[in-house]
Order: C-alpha cells, then sequence, then structure tokens
C-alpha cells in the first residue's frame, strides 16, 4: 500500500493546475489511500494502547487452582480467601488510578476500579473482610508476588518474566 | 420511621422533584429551603503492622445549615459543626479463615453523642469453603447488622452516597440500636456466573443503653431504662459477579422492654417491638449508582397502657434515585404516612 500511496502522489503533483478544459484533475484516488493509511495508522496506534494484562501467581500454584472469570471475582474481591488446599489467597493489586489496574478490573474483572474498590471498603469497614495489600508498581508487584506462597495479581505482559506464571482466565 | 424532629427537603429538578410531608404540623410551616452540607472526608490506606494484621481508618467532618429546623445541634440561620466521625478498625487472620476485627468509632452529633469512643463492633468470623462455589460462616461478638445496601457501613463517609443517608429507612436517631448488636451470625454465601447469592441470619441483643434509642421509639426520654428482648435480623442479598446489579431483602424482628426507674417512675413496664422488611435494589454504571430501597414496618407497644399502647402498620416508601457524580449527590427521600 505505501508503494501505491507514493506512485499515487507521483502522478498528482501539490499543486493543482488546470488542465485544457479547464478542470483541476481529481485525485479522489489518491486521497481515498491517503484516508485509508491514516485510518490504519490511527486503529494500530489505537490498538497498542489496550495493553493485555495477565492474572499472574506465583510459580508452582497446583493445576486445580480455580480460574473462572467469576471467581476470580470472589478472589480479587476479597470474598473467596483461601485456595483450594485451604491454604490463603494473598491479593496484590495496583492503585486504583493505575492504568494497569484499571486495564485489569475492565479486561479480566469485567467491573470499573470504583466498584472493586466500594466492595473492598464494605468488607473493611464492616469488619467482615480485608483489603488487598496496595503496591506502587508493576516492578514491586512481581516481586512481592513472586516471593509469596500463594500470591495472586496481575501484570502487563512486558512486566512478566520467568519468576511468576500466567493463570488462563476462563 | 417518623419520629422525626426535622425534615429534610431535597430540592431537585424535574423530573426528580419530590415533595416533603412531615408528621409534625409545625415543621410543615418550617420548611429547610437552604441545606447546606460540606463533608470534610478522609479515608487512611490500609496499614498493615505484620502480613496479616491491617489498620484503616476515617474521619469526617460535616457542616449544616438550616432554615427552620436544628440538624445535630443549633444550624438555624448559623452554621453547625456537631457532626463529626472518627473512626479506627483493625484485622488480624490467625488462620486463613479466621478473622478477628474491631472498631472504635467516636461520634459527636449534637446532643446524641459527645465524642466518647465506643466499641463499633468487635467479632471473631470463622468461614468455611466447601468449594470455590459454596462457603458457610459465622461470626461472634458485637457484628454489623445486615440490614438493607448501606447499614453495614453507614457510619463511613466515603462509604455512603450522602451525608446523611435516606432517613425513612437509616434513621439517626435509632443509629445505635440498628448498626450493631450483640450476637451470633451464621452466613453462607453461593457463587455461580449467574452472580453471588449471600444469606445472614442475626440473633441476639440490641444496643438500647442510649437516651437516642429512647427517644426514637417512646419519644421522650424517661427516669428507667429500655433492655433488648431476643431479636433477630437477616438479609438475602443478590449481586452480579461483576456488581452491576444489587438485590436485597432484609427484615428484622426486634424487642425491648422498658424497666421503670424503682425509685419513681411515670412510665410502667412495657414492651416495644419494631418489625421491618425491607426491599432494596441498587445498579452501578462506570459513573453513575441507582438505589432504592421500600420499607414496610411494624410497630407496637404494649404493658403501658392508653395512650402508649398500639399496634400499627407504617409503611415507609423510600424510592430515591441515586445518583452518585464524584461529589455531588442527587437522592430524593419520600416518608410515608406518619404513626
Amino acid at each position: 500500500m505505501g508503494k501505491s500511496i507514493l506512485k499515487g502522489l507521483e502522478v498528482c503533483p501539490p499543486v493543482m493546475k488546470q488542465n485544457k478544459s479547464g478542470q483541476i484533475p481529481c485525485c479522489g484516488g489518491n486521497f481515498f489511500a491517503i484516508c485509508i493509511c491514516c485510518l490504519v495508522l490511527f486503529f494500530s496506534n489505537y490498538t497498542a494502547q489496550a495493553e493485555e494484562v495477565f492474572v499472574t501467581v506465583k510459580r508452582g500454584m497446583p493445576t486445580t487452582v480455580p480460574t473462572s472469570r467469576y471467581v476470580l471475582s470472589a478472589i480479587f474481591g476479597m470474598r473467596l480467601t483461601t485456595w483450594p488446599d485451604g491454604s490463603a489467597i494473598r491479593v496484590f493489586v495496583l492503585p486504583d488510578d493505575n492504568h494497569t489496574h484499571s486495564l485489569f478490573c475492565k479486561q479480566i474483572l469485567q467491573i470499573f476500579p470504583h466498584q472493586l474498590r466500594t466492595a473492598w471498603d464494605r468488607l473493611v469497614y464492616s469488619g467482615t473482610g480485608q483489603a488487598p495489600e496496595v503496591l506502587g508498581s508493576e516492578l514491586e508487584l512481581r516481586t512481592r508476588i513472586a516471593n509469596t506462597p500463594g500470591a495472586i495479581g496481575y501484570l502487563t505482559k512486558e512486566n512478566l518474566d520467568e519468576s511468576v506464571a500466567i493463570l488462563p482466565v476462563k | 420511621m417518623n419520629q422525626l424532629p426535622f425534615s429534610q427537603l431535597n430540592n431537585l429538578s424535574a423530573p426528580l422533584r419530590c415533595h416533603i410531608r412531615h408528621s409534625q404540623p409545625m415543621a410543615i410551616k418550617a420548611l429547610i429551603y437552604y441545606l447546606l452540607f460540606l463533608p470534610f472526608g478522609m479515608q487512611s490506606k490500609a496499614f498493615e503492622l505484620f502480613d496479616s494484621v491491617q489498620v484503616h481508618g476515617f474521619a469526617s467532618q460535616a457542616m449544616f445549615l438550616t432554615s427552620g429546623n436544628n440538624m445535630f445541634g443549633p444550624s438555624i440561620s448559623n452554621p453547625g459543626f456537631d457532626f463529626t466521625e472518627l473512626g479506627i478498625n483493625g484485622s488480624w487472620l490467625p488462620l486463613p479463615n479466621l478473622r478477628l476485627s474491631m472498631q472504635i468509632l467516636s461520634r459527636r452529633d449534637g446532643a446524641w453523642s459527645n465524642g466518647s469512643p465506643v466499641l463499633d463492633f468487635g467479632l471473631m468470623d470463622y468461614s468455611y469453603n466447601f468449594t470455590s462455589d459454596y462457603c458457610l460462616g459465622i461470626r461472634a461478638g458485637r457484628v454489623r447488622q445486615p440490614y438493607g445496601l448501606y447499614n453495614d457501613t453507614r457510619d463511613v463517609a466515603f462509604t455512603r452516597p450522602s451525608i446523611l443517608l435516606p432517613q425513612s429507612i437509616y434513621y439517626e436517631g435509632t443509629r445505635d440500636f440498628t448498626i450493631s448488636a450483640d450476637g451470633l451470625l451464621v452466613y453462607g454465601e453461593m457463587r455461580k456466573p449467574w452472580g453471588n447469592l449471600n444469606l445472614e441470619l442475626f440473633g441476639g441483643y440490641g444496643r438500647t443503653d442510649n437516651k437516642e434509642t429512647e427517644y426514637s421509639f417512646i419519644q421522650k426520654t424517661y427516669y428507667g431504662t429500655l433492655a433488648s428482648d431476643p431479636s433477630f435480623v437477616g438479609r438475602l442479598n443478590y449481586e452480579t459477579y461483576d456488581g452491576a446489579l444489587r438485590l436485597a431483602l432484609s427484615g428484622a424482628y426486634t424487642s425491648m422492654r422498658y424497666k421503670p426507674n424503682p425509685s419513681w417512675d411515670t412510665l410502667p413496664r412495657g414492651n416495644i417491638g419494631f418489625d421491618p422488611i425491607l426491599i432494596s435494589a441498587q445498579y452501578n454504571t462506570e459513573k453513575w449508582t441507582f438505589s432504592s430501597e421500600y420499607s414496610y414496618n411494624f410497630f407496637s407497644n404494649s404493658g403501658f397502657g392508653p395512650p402508649f399502647d398500639f399496634s400499627a402498620k407504617d409503611t415507609v416508601e423510600n424510592n430515591f434515585p441515586e445518583l452518585s457524580l464524584w461529589a455531588e449527590v442527587i437522592m430524593m427521600d419520600n416518608e410515608g404516612i406518619g404513626l
């Protein structure tokens, strides 16, 4: 497509001159190609902003851990507090206004960050639960997940490494 | 519940405009046309002493300016600041399924509370997960009452949509009585792709050792004391796993005894009953929350003799579209016919 656009630009000079019949040559086809190119660039850029977030656990987690979306909602909503083997679930998250946290809420849990915060507050201030531990960065999040038994959190693709494992969401 | 010394006017644009009806004739003339709330609330982040110990806190200060009725102390024509809430709570998980939690609250609300710290809740919570889908548990101690959408955390400013919750459901005069009680609560939760179903049942004794509860139920403070008889509260709550829709059905059977002062009293021994049923619904979007609750209340007095003895139904309809957008809250509170 790039070569076609360049060829079109060669054919259609930047200064439009009237031809012998008094009409300005139409460059509609080249203009259409430029618009298509712009649209492609626009949407490719838009796609790059919507990074994918992965649910992440400490490496070595048993394969029987629940991975359904509604169960993950219960885990990150701090209502389900133990793994199937009875060990404690340690939930780590980023701040409410963090971009990755927002992506995680919308992509994985399909809720908004303020709804999650409201759910945590309801538990904390009624004495029926605790809030997750809030960390400052994805690097810190990855380190804590890798070093804490029973830990679960989330990371973007670029922050994944061998110290953590991805939990696929059904 | 309409034993209110005040009414509140919410001036809304159509189609949400509401009209105030009040049970006290004099208050009809004394409309509050200007009510200014200036809340200042703070919330602390969780502070972890150890891996399983968390400490949280909250603080809020409100200002009231009214035209015809005092609100939590003098507030007519001059601003009143007698509404302050300070709280600190801690929780500890000695075992993954065993939690101990406690909250101390200091509250100033006019003549009712002077800010002395009180135990808001203090409980032990043990739960057992049969699978990730089913859970049973028990809580013992001073437990928050499972009632409606907001009773669990009504003291915490940033957990409620307004400075004061709708008074027809969450009347401040009976706050101590309804917010927490001493006893045992059993609960069960079922989690499925179609949503979460949660049932909580409480049995115990309400907090009646305060003058505001006595005034709210008997409309006057007397020389004796109120003591709670065994009371029961329950709530069935349904919520979609994404939190968009929440439905709840709550009910209570509460009973109190008035114990006259042995030296001298104008009121004989008697029993007071308050049995409400509450239907709640809430819908959440990204920036808006819509809530509505309907309460059907049964009051009864017996043993006092005329004119105090009665058995009546008080239907309180509170339909309030609740719009939460940052710090702005718009709600409508309609009170039904009083006693």
